[in-house]
């Protein structure tokens, strides 16, 4: 890692960390101080966020989509980055801007475990159809992402909503919806581009492996998110809990593959 | 009796619902089979271990291979079943909108609202049109006292893209299983082999490899590039087609750059040294002289060239020769000096000469010569014919484009209608649409805010 690249993923974290406090404070005391926080703290970390790939891009001379920390990287930023569009966009989500921080640094410092070596693509990774691939992957991971953290703050508002008797926060479960469609539609580009890639690369565009097969069992669970919410008409708490079980098919295809081969490991010693 | 079972199971077969239960049947079962290691690749002492630790798991993995599901008949049935449902459901939603016309979509009206309010009088709806309009409704009637407008035609064409795009996926995949052909050759520079079966290995679809005219196929001028720790940095090789002798096709092939011929796709997969070698025993005759293919990695690697009389040569070659502690190894992987340690074992397994020897130099040991005189690259490539890939790529775009329309272009409705009352005009508005009803209710009162603003 360059000492620049350092400086501005440092200087991201930590106002990701500022902006996950300071969004607490707004939500526990109302304070309209920790609201300004937020809204000077969060857009800086994600523009240091962006500041990093894009040096780390400069350095390596390949889009960052790399390894672990290279991947953790350009993916704690889709996530940041479609969370402060929805946000933007509709302030109702706001209040799950802690989870969403949270999210972010926990994959930030997932890939910071991994070393950070600065090295350049090897031959079969030089191709147009990897970066195509891995953009799509990210924007798929974030949107379903992002929907899970929607669904749960649905679900936070659905049940004191029941309490109280009043609405359930029914745009909630409508950015779900959206957010769901579109992951959805960028996993379907991620598995074709990926598809073309192997096939050019392999000779053979599908092969069963654990990844393949993970990617093919989310979309799958999406497709049945996408059927049961658009054609069947789920919609409220039953889809918000759909939404939140089928993110852990995603996480198994990002970041599980190598625990469940440490599980094996484990029961084989 | 039989007659109203059978219909009773076509009705459930072409539910939504049944579906989405073979989808997730087929999720659970792959995700059971993702979850155990392939067998295959363990050593057998561990799947032992694994079997007295979970039978369950060895069960699993031995009858439940995400390959093996995937390629077993009941599996093939799966996506034709889904082809069928979705051939279906497409054409009812065809019909149905050829029936409607112009009209509002039935499905416009799944979730329903509704606004009043007041604006100031005279009031001609020409404002709330020009709104509708700007929002991107298309007015399917109007009057003095009413407007009804509808948006969401691209929405159908995207459910329409997206039902397509299914099936090209779904037919890609069962072209891909039944026309499907790998295999693998390796050539080293300066030969010629035939394009043909008999010169791959790892063949999988033997049968449906069908090369219109017979060919040979060359390689020449292999050139790889290496980083300053002397790892691979990149590759490339000058393949050619040829016929009697004449070159038909040329092209530079490198990862990632195919060579394509008579619809196969020819992908330079791996690489390695060929070093060209002479061997003769103590009587002069010669026992070798060809090319050894040899593996790049680790350098030093055995390999074990058999020779006629039973006897073999065992080599191992270093690329960037250099003794460390009196041990050979090579600095890099680049042939910066390239040695070539031999033994000679004659076929009772006896050593009969051991030594080593450098590129363009010869070495005699008890009476035993093996010359080195040049060292050549030899590729490995996939040869693949797959014609189910691009109808696979073409639906999974066509589905994506018409899925992310599908939900942009929501169908909605709006039927707007007032009447004076006092001084001011009542206005009503009954809104519908397909999908995301809360959205659209605040898109609605969007609208209404502007109406009223341009009513004061």
């Amino acid at each position: 890692m360059k000492p620049l690249e350092g400086a501005f993923l440092w200087g991201s974290i930590a106002l990701y960390v500022a902006t996950f406090v300071a969004s607490m404070l707004s939500s526990l005391f109302r304070s309209p101080r920790a609201r300004t926080a937020v809204a000077w703290c969060w857009p800086a970390a994600l523009g240091l966020h962006l500041a990093a790939g894009l040096t780390r891009w400069t350095a390596t001379g390949h889009a960052p989509v790399m390894y672990a920390y290279e991947n953790s990287l350009s993916g704690s930023f889709f996530v940041g980055l479609i969370f402060f569009f929805v946000a933007r966009r509709w302030a109702q989500a706001l209040r799950a801007l802690p989870v969403a921080v949270a999210a972010v640094l926990l994959i930030l410092g997932n890939g910071l475990m991994s070393p950070a070596r600065l090295s350049p693509l090897e031959p079969p990774f030089r191709s147009a159809w990897l970066v195509v691939h891995v953009l799509f992957a990210w924007v798929a991971f974030g949107s379903f992402l992002v929907a899970s953290v929607i669904a749960g703050l649905y679900l936070r508002g659905e049940r004191r909503a029941r309490l109280e008797g009043s609405a359930a926060p029914a745009i909630l479960d409508d950015i779900c919806g959206r957010l769901i469609t579109l992951g959805f539609a960028g996993d379907t580009v991620m598995i074709a581009s990926g598809a073309i890639w192997a096939h050019g690369l392999w000779g053979r565009y599908w092969a069963w492996d654990p990844v393949e097969t993970w990617s093919f069992i989310t979309w799958l669970i999406y497709g049945v998110n996408i059927h049961l919410r658009f054609t069947l008409g789920w919609k409220g708490r039953k889809a918000a809990l759909l939404a939140l079980f089928s993110v852990i098919t995603v996480v198994v295809t990002f970041f599980g593959i190598g625990v469940v081969s440490e599980v094996h490991t484990q029961l084989l010693r | 009796m039989i007659g109203v079972r059978a219909r009773k199971a076509l009705f459930v077969l072409a539910s939504r619902r049944f579906a989405v239960l073979t989808m997730v049947t087929m999720a659970g079962v792959l995700s059971l089979s993702a979850l155990v290691p392939d067998l295959d690749t363990l050593e057998p002492s561990r799947v032992d271990d694994l079997l007295r630790a979970s039978p369950l798991l060895v069960w699993i993995g031995r009858h439940l291979r995400p390959r093996d599901i995937v390629g077993s008949p009941l599996f093939l049935l799966l996506p034709l079943y889904l082809c069928a449902g979705i051939g279906y459901s497409l054409l009812q939603r065809v019909r149905a909108e050829r029936k409607r016309g112009r009209g509002p979509s039935p499905g416009a009206d799944r979730f329903r609202t509704e606004r009043r309010f007041q604006v100031a009088a005279p009031f001609d709806g020409i404002s709330l049109e020009r709104q509708l309009r700007r929002e991107g409704y298309e007015v399917i009637s109007s009057g003095p006292d009413h407007v009804d407008a509808a948006r969401g035609r691209r929405g159908f064409w995207g459910s329409i893209a997206f039902h397509v795009g299914l099936i090209l996926i779904l037919i890609g995949v069962i072209a891909s299983i039944w026309t499907r052909f790998g295999g693998e050759v390796m050539l080293a520079e300066g030969f010629r082999i035939p394009f043909a079966v008999r010169s791959m290995f790892n063949v999988s679809g033997k049968s449906r490899f069908t090369a219109r005219v017979p060919s040979e196929i060359a390689i020449r001028d292999f050139t790889a590039e290496y980083s300053p720790a002397g790892t691979p940095s990149d590759y490339a090789v000058i393949l050619s087609v040829q016929r009697g002798g004449d070159v038909v096709k040329e092209q530079q092939v490198r990862v990632n750059q195919a060579f394509w011929w008579d619809s196969y796709q020819i992908t330079l997969h791996r690489y390695g040294f060929a070093p060209a070698l002479t061997a003769s025993g103590p009587d002069g005759r010669v026992r070798l002289d060809g090319v050894a293919m040899l593996q790049l990695l680790p350098p030093g690697r055995e390999d074990a060239l058999r020779l006629e009389d039973g006897s073999r040569i065992v080599v191992r070659l270093y690329p960037d020769f250099v003794r460390i502690r009196g041990e050979p190894a090579s600095r890099t992987l680049a042939p910066v000096r390239p040695v070539l340690l031999f033994r000679w074992v004659d076929e009772k397994g006896r050593e009969v000469a051991a030594g080593s020897v450098e590129r363009g130099a010869r070495t005699a040991i008890n009476g035993y010569t093996v010359a080195f005189p040049s060292l050549r690259y030899w590729g490995g490539f996939i040869v693949a014919r797959d014609l189910g890939l691009w109808l696979f790529v073409v639906g999974s775009l066509l589905g994506s484009i018409g899925l992310a329309f599908r939900i942009v272009f929501p169908d909605q409705l709006i039927r707007t209608s007032w009447q004076p009352g006092g001084g001011a005009v009542e206005v009503r508005i009954r809104a519908g649409t397909r999908f995301f009803p809360a959205l659209h209710e605040e898109q609605l009162d969007r609208l209404v805010s502007r109406v009223r603003m341009e009513g004061r």
